[in-house]
């Protein structure tokens, strides 16, 4: 009997949740079919990684928005974590069930662009008529970006297929209760000897007051940020010694070339200042740092175990909503050239980052069954009025020209009052980054040191460059082949319509991308070759 | 073994196979056709995206010369010995369920060794990561609690192991000779759910005219275990063994999330899969990482084969 | 009997309609109502876009269409070929013979510049191992019959890269520069005159061969009009940068003023203004002096 009631029960609760979830379905159904003046309703989707709070806020704060000024139309994001964001994407555009915007970068490469999504220059060149009103009125949808709609170009394909909405930059974030509880003042460091006086300073207080606390939160992404950071911070001379005159970037094939020829290594004095650094800061972070992830770090700094952290600007609203304590933010002290044990290497800060470094890029798939209503969701985004919004909500940099940047964005807007970073010990590729990651223990744990990680690695560093410079020989080989055809069907299409501007133009712009990558593909066999010959190119 | 029918009287409601189509097909789909690709990318130069180039036997002359990946075969040989290890709590959480006298209270023990089982595995992970972690990590609350550090840094000391130190939390993911351990202690006291009923389902079906005759001859505790409990479940622990082999060469998983797609410092933690996984994902050679998958098939099936062949139950 | 209903017959004939002509969709000209003009401009663009099988496919098609022209095809057709996926040395030989064919057919027609010019690319680029030597004769014979052509003067550029990155002598090197720099002169598309004086100052930077003629490659290159901005910033920094080695002060000046007008956002910038600076001893505007930019109590 007993067991015949629980059985009713069971089977009732199961069919009330059913009942439940079909009555729901039925209404969000009829829900999104008519709007207020009962006109067919349009939904679009919004797919994007920006998991963190502020992003999430300021798209729910655009959507409202736009749907107050659009009543026929309701917007829906789909937050997908970062991690499996790059396989969902690939899925839904397969399978034609893509959603109506999409953030730009994770999973996607030129062929996915071409194939999926719609081209977007003639939208760049028309003006937005979101700007009417403001000073951008009339202009050009591309001339309304601080950075001229960079971050949403693709030059391999010769064509906008995104638009801008955000910037970003690293930082550092301080702990302000716990510096002033610590050293008596919010006055976050400023020089790098500062930071390193600020690290000592709380070691003492833990110990003194006994609590589990280190000066900065470290993971394998946080403290890679820093420690990567001060590293190029000692390889800017050693870089312009190694690249001829006026190239002030040095290609990675070009380093590999230097390493090989036995110009640099990591025992240069300049690698080993920076490696110095590295161990500097990293003995100031949790022990096996290397092996914690970013989520980790946070959660070590909103609990006040660290009193800094170095993360990007996207980390900002989420920081700044989950610590109980008020945050300070400053840039990456790096050392100064009148610093006497680092400065000899350096020659100052480094610039911050180009105009065209876009944190959020959208894009339009082709397979959207709202192609009208997406593009205008997107002008609105990309407008003056849509990105004060943006900004506003979400404390993130904006990309639109002419919004008033919001006091919490405000220190992260990038600087580029600074010089051009020196180099990384990552830059040959993920088998250099391999050995580098498999080693880090020697040069951050306890018991390592800049000799023992340099003996570590010494024998297989080079090895590494040569394997990465492989890969990429083949890799530059592919797009030069890929190039060639594509450029070729450019200049058909430009002979065959003189009368086409766009048509010379997308040649001419194919024609220079084509030729660069032909310039890296066969410096980068020589270096090969002179290394398979054991001769100096 | 079934009576063989005729031809004409299997194909008499030749219909109703149509209704395996679907299931036929959705293997097809989601098994097969996954795993012939491999086999048909093994052969090229792929990056993951539409360029590809076929190069022959190249990928699979280049594992011949692949360190990393002969190495870890080493890490994966100690891990398959250690899960053979811990292999014997849940034979004997079974064996005390199993000797229970009452009904209620074996239900109860099933119960709460299966309950863990709706954990999610992803979620163990996080907590055992969390678990490890050096400064807010329970285990290193626990050895200083308990004095256990101490003790340890005394043992290292007397054996110069350099990895147990005074004043500095031990990095337990972070030392090298700390990987192979932590990866060892991951999951204690090794109850596995699996495992606990796969061995008490052995156990219940040996009848109890068995346990009569040996308590007759007088047999104690530890004798009825191996005398009988043992050899009767041997199939059951065979059939284990085999799952855990294969389960062990397959997953990176908790590799991947305690140590990074790298197998954490000195690579002491890579594994075959981890190797995989890392040139598909981090180096782009989704071609070569197709070979190396190839090849860990055949190990398997080859190792699969061998057991079934050579390793035998006599009851 | 468990028969097969109509309905359920139908619906998986729908699922299998749907999926073929889902691939169809993917691989396959669809196009519609365009005309044959239009349609093989369709293929190109699709060309143009890395969508190369869909391409190759679409040119297939066009074969035999009334109004398509044959020659015009069987290019577009062999140059997709060569990218065709998965990439086959079978696709190579196949696409090289079309465009042998087409050069046979007619040696002086539009067609034969993009066939003879692609049939120096397969030897350059296509082949494994490369044959540079044939590549250079191709090139060269381009070069001489099609004067002022694009596609012909684009073989000008490629000859820089595999004369001057072999593996020769500094005073080898320095004849072929030479011998370069007259067939360079007898160029006459801007397109191909910049791109050859952009490999040959390039060439000359990476070579350590002279940055006096590396300054006046990259001059001539500017003068053509560079227009896709990473190029022009990356040449702009180096005649700047060139010129004020050169002691060409007014050289340097207008180009590092140009840069931090036309890029004041860039990571080099900055470096530029200090260079200004120091050449001109004025300060340059909005160019503080690098340090943390520190905000606090957010």
């Amino acid at each position: 009997m007993r067991e015949r009631i629980l059985n009713t029960i069971g089977i009732g609760l199961l069919a009330v949740c059913f009942l439940i979830a079909i009555a729901r379905i039925v209404f969000i159904r009829f829900q999104s079919k008519s709007s207020v003046d009962g006109s067919k309703v349009v939904e679009l989707r919004i797919a994007h990684w920006q998991l963190e709070n502020g992003p999430r806020a300021a798209f729910e704060a655009l959507a409202n928005e736009y749907s107050r000024r659009h009543p026929n139309v309701r917007i829906t994001q789909i937050p997908i974590p970062e991690r499996i964001y790059g396989n969902w994407l690939v899925t839904q555009l397969v399978g034609g069930t893509p959603p109506d915007l999409i953030q730009l970068g994770i999973g996607m490469n030129d062929e996915r662009l071409a194939r999926f999504f719609t081209p977007l220059s003639e939208l760049a060149d028309r003006p937005n008529p979101y700007n009417d009103g403001t000073p951008f009125e009339g202009k050009p949808l591309r001339d309304t970006f601080a950075d001229g709609m960079q971050g949403g170009y693709y030059p391999n394909l010769v064509e906008f297929y995104g638009v801008p909405i955000s910037g970003k930059s690293f930082r550092m974030f301080y702990n302000l209760d716990l510096l002033r509880e610590i050293t008596g003042s919010e006055r976050v460091p400023q020089t790098y000897d500062e930071l390193i006086a600020l690290c000592k300073r709380t070691q003492e207080y833990a110990a003194e007051k006994h609590v589990r606390m280190v000066p900065i939160a470290g993971s394998k992404y946080n403290g890679g940020i820093l420690m990567q950071a001060l590293f190029t911070s000692q390889t800017q001379k050693l870089r312009e010694r190694l690249t001829p005159t006026g190239m002030l970037v040095t290609p990675a094939s070009m380093l590999a070339d230097r390493l090989l020829h036995k110009q640099w290594s990591l025992d240069t004095p300049d690698a080993k200042s920076g490696l110095t650094l590295m161990r500097e800061v990293a003995q100031y972070m949790q022990p096996g740092f290397m092996q914690l992830l970013r989520d980790d770090a946070m959660l070590l700094f909103v609990q006040r175990g660290a009193v800094m952290i170095t993360t990007g600007s996207w980390d900002a609203t989420s920081i700044r909503q989950e610590s109980p304590f008020r945050i300070g933010v400053g840039s990456i002290p790096y050392p100064a050239p009148d610093h006497p044990v680092y400065g000899r290497f350096t020659y100052g800060s480094i610039a911050d980052a180009e105009g065209s470094n876009a944190g959020t890029v959208l894009g339009i798939p082709r397979d959207t069954k709202h192609p009208e209503e997406t593009r205008d969701f997107l002008q609105f985004l990309g407008s003056v009025p849509g990105g004060q919004i943006w900004t506003d909500r979400s404390g993130w940099i904006p990309s639109v020209m002419g919004t008033k940047t919001s006091p919490d964005a405000a220190p992260f807007l990038p600087n580029p009052n600074g010089y051009v970073a020196g180099f990384s010990y990552l830059e040959g590729g993920a088998d250099v980054g391999g050995i580098v990651d498999s080693n880090m223990h020697n040069l951050v744990s306890s018991y390592g040191s800049v000799d023992r990680f340099i003996a570590a690695t010494s024998k297989s560093y080079e090895r590494a460059w040569v394997s990465d410079l492989q890969r990429n020989r083949r890799a530059q080989a592919d797009i030069v082949q890929r190039s060639d055809t594509q450029v070729a069907s450019f200049l058909w299409l430009a002979r065959k319509h003189p009368e086409n501007a766009e048509a010379q133009h997308k040649a001419d712009i194919a024609l220079q991308g084509a030729d660069a990558s032909e310039r890296t593909l066969i410096y980068t066999n020589m270096v090969l070759n002179s290394k398979a010959n054991n001769t100096a190119p | 073994m079934p009576a063989a029918i005729s031809k004409r009287k299997a194909l008499y409601e030749w219909k109703i196979y149509l209704f395996l189509v679907p299931s036929l097909l959705l293997i097809g789909i989601f098994s097969y056709a996954p795993a012939f690709s491999t086999v048909y990318h093994s052969f090229f130069r792929w990056s993951g995206g539409d360029a590809k180039e076929f190069i022959g036997l190249a990928n699979f002359k280049n594992i011949l010369a692949d360190k990393v990946f002969w190495n870890s075969f080493v890490t994966i040989g100690i891990l398959v010995l250690a899960n053979m290890v811990k292999m014997v709590p849940s034979i004997f959480m079974a064996v005390c369920i199993h000797r229970l006298k009452s009904e209620r209270w074996q239900y109860n023990y099933r119960v709460l060794v299966v309950l863990p089982m709706i954990v999610p595995s992803l979620v163990v992970l996080f907590i055992w990561k969390f678990f490890f972690d050096p400064t807010q990590g329970v285990l290193n609350h626990f050895l200083d609690a308990t004095g256990i550090k101490g003790f340890l840094v005394d043992l290292d000391k007397l054996f110069h192991w350099g990895v147990f130190f005074a004043d500095v939390p031990i990095a337990w993911l972070g030392t090298p000779g700390l990987i192979i351990p932590s990866l060892i202690i991951w999951g204690f006291p090794w109850i596995g759910a699996v495992g606990v009923l796969i061995y008490l389902a052995g156990l219940q079906s040996i009848g109890t005219e068995v346990y009569e005759a040996a308590q007759l001859d007088g047999v104690n505790s530890l004798q009825k275990f191996w005398c009988i409990e043992f050899p009767l479940i041997m199939t059951q622990v065979r059939i284990s063994l085999v799952l855990l082999v294969i389960g062990t060469l397959q997953s990176y998983g908790l590799q991947y999330l305690l140590l990074g797609g790298n197998g954490g410092p000195g690579q002491k933690g890579m594994v075959p899969g981890l190797w995989m996984f890392s040139k598909a994902f981090a180096a782009g050679e989704f071609g070569y990482a197709c070979a190396l998958g190839l090849f860990l098939f055949v190990f398997i099936l080859t190792l699969t084969y061998l057991n079934n062949r050579y390793v035998r139950v006599d009851k | 009997m468990f028969p097969l209903h109509l309905p359920t017959r139908h619906l998986f004939a729908c699922v299998c309609a749907a999926v073929f002509a889902h691939g169809l969709n993917l691989c396959a000209a669809s196009e519609t109502g365009a005309t044959p003009s239009e349609e093989i401009d369709q293929a190109w663009e699709k060309g143009a876009t890395f969508r190369f099988n869909e391409a190759n496919v679409h040119f297939g098609k066009l074969a035999g269409k009334p109004g398509i022209a044959e020659r015009e095809r069987l290019l577009g057709e062999a140059i997709t070929l060569l990218n065709r996926q998965p990439r086959a040395q079978s696709n190579i030989t196949e696409a090289g013979a079309i465009f042998e064919k087409l050069v046979r057919e007619n040696d002086s027609d539009t067609i034969a510049v993009f066939a003879q010019y692609f049939i120096g690319r397969i030897e350059q680029v296509f082949l494994d191992p490369p044959n540079y030597e044939a590549a250079r004769r191709v090139y060269r014979d381009l070069l001489a019959r099609f004067p002022g052509d694009v596609v012909a003067e684009r073989a000008a550029s490629h000859l820089v890269l595999l004369d001057l990155y072999e593996d020769v002598s500094k005073e080898e090197r320095l004849k072929r520069l030479a011998s370069l720099e007259t067939l360079g002169n007898s160029l006459n598309t801007s397109m191909g005159k910049r791109e050859f004086h952009i490999n040959a100052g390039q060439a000359c930077l990476d070579l350590d061969i002279s940055d006096e003629k590396a300054l006046e490659h990259f001059l001539l290159a500017d003068k053509e009009g560079i227009t896709r901005w990473q190029t022009e910033m990356a040449a702009w920094v180096i005649i700047a940068e060139l010129a004020r080695t050169e002691n060409k002060r007014e050289v340097a000046i207008e180009y590092y003023k140009r840069i931090i007008a036309k890029y004041p956002s860039n990571i080099r910038t900055f470096t530029m203004k200090k260079r200004l600076e120091s050449l001109t001893g004025t300060t340059v505007n909005g160019s503080p002096a690098p340090g943390p930019a520190v905000v606090s109590g957010i």
